[in-house]
């Protein structure tokens, strides 16, 4: 086998116009590389200069009351991860801009792919479309022939009368193939490991990723080189093995991803907030007084205090009643959106487990889901942003309920060092462990994949002769 | 001609033999009807959630009248309501503005996913508020995107060419027999084009075959002739343009191997790595912005006009809104706070509108430098044509969002004249306000 393979290293070294191609390969890797390192810093800085920008904002309030704070709000910005330069995935169609503030959870706009016209229907020149899909291509390219001129020009005689066998060929010329396409792998991922700034997960992540794609392209190259084998001839081969990657690669991830969303069905817009309207005006309206839930609220509170009238309450009631509001809408929030989250991980599912039938689909969703900017990163970002709003806003509250004001002293302010002791939003992505459990699926597809591809040529090749 | 002829009627023979060039067409044709289904799904899904928010809008409106014909003053549990006050009346006229989609939709969703499509105008709106974020759905499939009609024609439309054309010309250098050809037939270019055309005619009935019945469905060959021509315009030039490329690789090129590769090369080369390397190109010139002054304006600046002292407020309302001048108000030798206050959001929403203008320049700059890419990206050029021409391309979009604004325009100019004019709002009058804040 090693024989074999040496031999094809060889004949594919002799190949100038594959040289050729392999020097500007690896020059466009570096290149976008770089490029995307530089574009993800810059859009880093941006975010960080507007995030200051906010804070200042927040920090230089003078006087005000708590409850006007509220209002006030702040703003949260979407961060992007180090290694997001390799793979953007979700990151330019969703918004990046969250407004925090009282009674309203708002939602996240300003997306990038909002601000223009249209460029491309598979995002930019990153990496990750390269890597997932023109070197593919490159290898089907190199691989296709690889037994079948064997066959057309009788060498494969030869070679078996020379003690090999046809899964020991497929094997050989295979690991040939794909070790060219690890080449071009570790060119990518050693720039990565070099622009990246020293984070012991980032780099975990950079390495499984790496892992990731050597086992898609061992399926790609030992796919084509088996049917290579098994077909008549190289058109039929190179046909068959072009329209399975168009249907791979092109199709069938918009074709599935469209069927997850008609499978397992979002509300609209308008019947989401109209549902959530409804179950919050049913809750304590924080400006509303007659409202029922309020009078309940109020009765309790003078019984605790041992007053009659909120008058005579030793702290401020709206402030209570606002908070009381305020945990009224948080379930409403819970609800509400955490259906559409069930939904969404439901229809994520059902795609994870599309891989079943098509490997790329679970390349892809793992390369988004290791550079941080897959779904479950946005619905992780945003539930944080709600947990943050939540303190935020209960700070507030409570300050305004036991800060020293009577119910009614709308002109109670708060000084200066109250709002800068309220600390800023923090994200940080979650844990390498806890987001492998959401890609099991996947995991187990490629690894799936590729075992019984093997499988199959290990078992059903090894007698059979193609002469 | 006759060789054209001839070689378009051995060319039938030869497909009808060829599986799968039969399986690929096919394919096509699948394709076509599944992008044109998705299109006209959202389409339907746009026209009925519109259709539901006039209903929803009725009600309300329905219930304001029957207010002011019980005599009540607003909702039982909101006191400080008062209808007849034309702040409040206002503030209960639905002022929807909804972007209706085009019957052209199914042949190119283009950016519709990407922004809403409805708003209900208030007094405070803008046309870049929250309330106009997409609808929802799942980001994934968002990036992924959708396969539509458009993306059949310019994504899979190359490919099946490729797998039509790929072995003209080269399966005769594979099987030996090129030079009988050229004995046989006196230019051998003439002959290929012939083969060429023939797949042009399978490919444009192909198309009209599809795409006819869906603008009979959405009434837009009826509705919208001009917009379908320039349509079919557009993507048979497109269809020419590569058959045009494929053609000279055909002639070039010898043996199916290479022209598939070259082909193959070309397709990707043209619709990923081109576009791809354009966007990348365009985010480093033009990073997404944060909208930070839209922010900042609306939060603060908003907020300071409101803090100004009174005075000064009606001076700015007298200055940028002259026709205040003929009002009751102004004649008023004392400040009404009230009618001020009803009034600031005119202020307010001028100097909004300046700074949403601010926004659109900057993404404007961001569109011309995507023009003159498409000297590089030839298919979003046609990608962002087909776009227009269906009414979801960023442009689209744009109007929409000026439409938006002159709503707000109307109802904060309605509410600052009639609160000026002391106007004591009826059923009559709010029936006019309704008038003139809807289509």
């Amino acid at each position: 086998m090693n024989t074999i393979v040496v031999n094809e290293w060889k004949n594919l070294a002799r190949d100038k116009g594959l040289l050729m191609a392999s020097i500007f390969f690896a020059i466009v890797l570096i290149a976008v590389s770089i490029i995307s390192v530089e574009e993800v810093k810059q859009s880093k800085d941006n975010q960080q200069k507007a995030q200051n920008h906010m804070r200042e904002k927040w920090e230089s309030i003078d006087s005000m009351n708590a409850h006007s704070a509220a209002h006030y709000g702040t703003y949260l910005y979407k961060p992007i991860s180090a290694i997001g330069n390799f793979d953007e995935g979700v990151y330019s169609v969703t918004g990046k801009v969250l407004r925090i503030e009282g009674h309203v959870q708002n939602e996240i706009v300003y997306s990038e792919a909002s601000q223009s016209l249209l460029m491309s229907k598979f995002g930019k020149l990153k990496s990750s479309l390269i890597l997932q899909y023109i070197i593919p291509l490159l290898l089907i390219f190199l691989a296709f022939n690889s037994m079948s001129n064997e066959k057309e020009s009788g060498r494969v005689k030869l070679l078996y009368l020379q003690g090999a066998n046809t899964a020991q060929l497929i094997f050989s010329k295979s690991i040939a193939v794909w070790m060219y396409g690890i080449l071009l792998l570790s060119i990518t991922f050693f720039v990565q490991l070099l622009w990246l700034p020293p984070d012991y997960d980032q780099t975990q992540r950079l390495l499984l990723l790496f892992v990731v794609f050597v086992l898609y392209y061992y399926i790609m190259v030992i796919g084509t080189i088996y049917l290579s084998a098994k077909l008549k001839n190289n058109t039929a081969v190179l046909t068959m093995t072009l329209a399975g990657w168009m249907l791979w690669t092109i199709f069938l991830p918009k074709i599935l991803g469209n069927t997850s969303e008609k499978v397992f069905q979002l509300p609209s817009r308008q019947a989401f907030l109209t549902s959530m309207q409804e179950d919050r005006s049913k809750g304590i309206d924080g400006h509303n007084p007659s409202d029922k839930r309020e009078k309940e609220l109020k009765e309790k509170v003078l019984k605790e205090y041992n007053v009659t009238d909120v008058k005579d309450l030793p702290i401020n009631f709206d402030g209570i009643r606002m908070q009381a509001d305020e945990e009224y809408g948080n379930q409403v929030w819970d609800k509400h959106f955490g259906n559409n989250y069930t939904l969404l991980k439901k229809q994520k599912t059902f795609y994870q487990l599309s891989g079943i039938i098509n490997p790329f689909i679970s390349l892809q969703n793992l390369s988004m889901g290791l550079c941080g900017t897959d779904m479950h990163h946005h619905i992780h970002f945003l539930q944080q942003a709600e947990l943050y709003r939540r303190e935020f806003i209960k700070l507030l509250n409570d300050r305004h309920a036991f800060g020293g004001s009577k119910t009614g002293e709308w002109e109670w302010t708060e000084k200066n060092e109250f709002f800068r002791s309220i600390k800023d939003f923090e994200y940080r992505n979650p844990a390498l462990g806890s987001l492998l459990q959401s890609y099991q699926v996947d995991l187990f597809c490629l690894i799936g994949w590729a075992a019984l591809i093997t499988t199959i040529v290990l078992f059903k090749e090894k007698k059979k002769e193609y002469v | 001609m006759s060789l054209i002829a001839s070689s378009i009627r051995s060319e039938n023979i030869h497909f009808k033999r060829n599986p799968y060039k039969i399986g690929a067409l096919l394919l096509f044709f699948v394709a076509a009807i599944y992008g044109l289904q998705n299109g006209y799904t959202l389409y339907q899904t746009q026209t009925e959630e519109i259709e539901k928010i006039k209903i929803k809008n009725k009600k309300t409106s329905d219930q304001v009248i029957q207010w002011f014909a019980e005599g009540k003053s607003g909702p039982e549990n909101r006191p400080w309501i008062n209808i007849s006050d034309p702040y409040w009346s206002l503030w209960y006229t639905p002022s929807p503005v909804c972007k209706t989609p085009s019957g052209l939709m199914p042949l190119s969703i283009g950016q519709a996913e990407q922004f809403g499509y409805y708003k209900q105008v208030s007094n405070r709106s803008t046309p870049y508020d929250a309330d106009l974020a997409e609808e929802i759905a799942n980001p994934e499939r968002l990036a992924i995107g959708t396969l539509d009609f458009s993306f059949v024609i310019l994504f899979l439309l190359p490919a099946i060419l490729l797998v039509l054309l790929f072995n003209i010309g080269g399966l005769e250098k594979d099987l030996g027999f090129e030079h009988l050809i050229y004995i046989s037939v006196s230019d051998h270019k003439i002959w290929i084009l012939g083969r060429y055309l023939y797949y042009l005619i399978i490919i444009v009935a192909t198309i009209l075959f599809t795409v006819l019945p869906y603008s009979i469905l959405t009434k837009s060959m009826l509705e919208h002739p001009g917009k379908m021509l320039h349509f079919f315009l557009y993507t048979f030039l497109y269809v020419i343009s590569w058959m045009a490329i494929f053609f000279i690789v055909s002639v070039a090129f010898s043996g199916s191997k290479n022209i598939s590769i070259v082909m193959v090369a070309l397709w990707l080369t043209l619709t990923v790595v081109l576009p791809g390397t354009s966007h990348q190109l365009t985010t480093l010139n033009y990073p997404a912005t944060y909208m930070t002054d839209l922010l900042d304006a609306k939060r603060e600046e908003a907020d300071k006009i409101s803090e100004l002292p009174k005075e000064k407020i009606k001076n700015l309302l007298i200055a940028s809104f002259p026709e205040l001048r003929n009002s009751l108000h102004y004649s008023d030798t004392s400040i009404n706070e009230e009618i001020i206050n009803n009034s600031v959001s005119y202020l307010v929403n001028n100097m909004m509108k300046e700074t949403a203008r601010k926004i659109e320049v900057l993404h404007e700059e961001k569109n011309s430098f995507i023009k003159k890419l498409y000297l590089i990206n030839p298919v979003g050029f046609f990608q962002n044509k087909l776009n227009g021409i269906a009414d979801t391309d960023y442009y689209s979009f744009q109007l929409f969002r000026n439409k938006i604004q002159d709503r707000i325009n109307k109802k904060v100019s309605l509410m600052a004249s009639e609160s000026w004019n002391k106007v004591a709002v009826d059923s009559v009058r709010y029936q006019q306000y309704l008038k003139e804040l809807n289509d």
